[in-house]
């Protein structure tokens, strides 16, 4: 099968930036994917958050649900699971001093079927700010509302994105 | 539109061997890259651990940070948490012609100016006492080191990997 990794959209920032909206989701493909590598946060510390983009708007209703497994080479690892936040936490406590930065793959499912909740799993890697060491977390989520997103908004809990790079893509995974 | 996921090499062995390498495979063509490790048969019981190749050969060096979640169906799960080593260890463990996998995602190799980093997710079998024991996990690591890294090894300490592939893509 040929062409089944499609770039669709990509945000690099290189000037304070307060989000990155990725959009171009439709029925076009069955699962999306985004990379992001070399993110850094304007306030050392902050989280990086995400939200689904329904027509280009970020939807801030309480329905986002998450679950991974929090890896971290300092202390032991730890099971962490929120329910109806307003937004997904994808790096919790993000460092920004020098070769800190956080990097990943996520995959985003059901986005653009609005008969079904979004939902995404993720593989991050990063280095956490309060104590340099590698941190990273292996889990998914689920928004909870079936509409349809035709994207996600990345942000930073406190501050902006100071520079990062971020790829949408599409995943072809039938005939 | 065309594809983002670009193979760019492949390096095998089909003999016992301590050190796999796929070399020059990392460049400023990509920031992004997918490893595959395909582990045939070991000679025996063993662990494979990774090594990242720069301007010097394989570095071995106490430059490695990682952590890995293992989990197996005969026991609980457990995890590593490591700093200063001088590989990624326990990327995989295995024995005999089972074999398994390894899917890794290498960050910023070539990036002179960035530490690389890795996420991956792995899959194996080998027998503990004679029980049938399924091993995976996940984890992840970094390379403390900002330079220029142009490839990487699966090493075996004790020449065990027997037949095996590595193939690198670009994530473009």
């Amino acid at each position: 099968m040929a062409g089944s990794l499609i770039k669709i959209q990509e945000t690099t920032v290189s000037s304070a930036t307060a989000n990155v909206d990725l959009t171009g989701i439709d029925d076009t493909y069955d699962v999306y994917m985004v990379k992001l590598y070399n993110v850094v946060p304007s306030t050392d510390g902050a989280s990086l958050y995400c939200r689904v983009l329904e027509s280009g708007t970020a939807n801030t209703a309480a329905k986002y649900d998450w679950a991974d497994v929090y890896m971290r080479t300092n202390s032991s690892f730890a099971n962490e699971a929120q329910e109806n936040n307003t937004q997904w936490n994808w790096q919790p406590t993000l460092g920004s001093a020098s070769n800190e930065s956080g990097q990943g793959i996520v995959y985003l499912f059901n986005f653009s079927n609005a008969s079904e909740y979004s939902m995404f799993t993720k593989e991050m890697t990063y280095i956490r700010a309060d104590s340099s060491s590698l941190t990273g977390g292996q889990g998914g989520g689920v928004f909870t509302d079936a509409t349809n997103c035709n994207g996600v908004s990345i942000f930073m809990s406190s501050g902006n994105i100071a520079s990062g790079t971020f790829v949408l893509y599409g995943l072809k995974i039938t005939s | 539109m065309s594809e983002s996921l670009k193979f760019i090499k492949k390096s095998s062995t089909t003999s016992a061997t301590s050190s796999l390498e796929v070399t020059d495979c990392f460049s400023s063509s990509y920031d992004v890259y997918k490893v595959i490790f395909e582990i045939n048969s070991m000679t025996a019981e063993g662990v494979i651990a990774v090594r990242l190749i720069d301007g010097s050969g394989v570095d071995s060096t106490a430059n490695y940070d990682y952590a890995i979640k293992h989990i197996k169906d005969t026991t609980s799960s457990s995890e590593s948490r490591v700093t200063g080593n001088t590989s990624w260890n326990n990327i995989w463990y295995g024995e005999g012609s089972v074999g398994g996998f390894v899917v890794m995602y290498v960050h910023n190799p070539y990036n002179s100016s960035s530490h690389t980093f890795m996420n991956f997710k792995n899959t194996g079998h080998y027998l503990a006492s004679s029980t049938s024991t399924m091993y995976g996990g996940f984890g992840i690591g970094v390379h403390r080191v900002a330079e220029e890294i142009t490839g990487i090894a699966a090493i075996q300490t004790s020449s065990r990997l027997e037949n095996a592939n590595i193939l690198v893509y670009g994530v473009e």
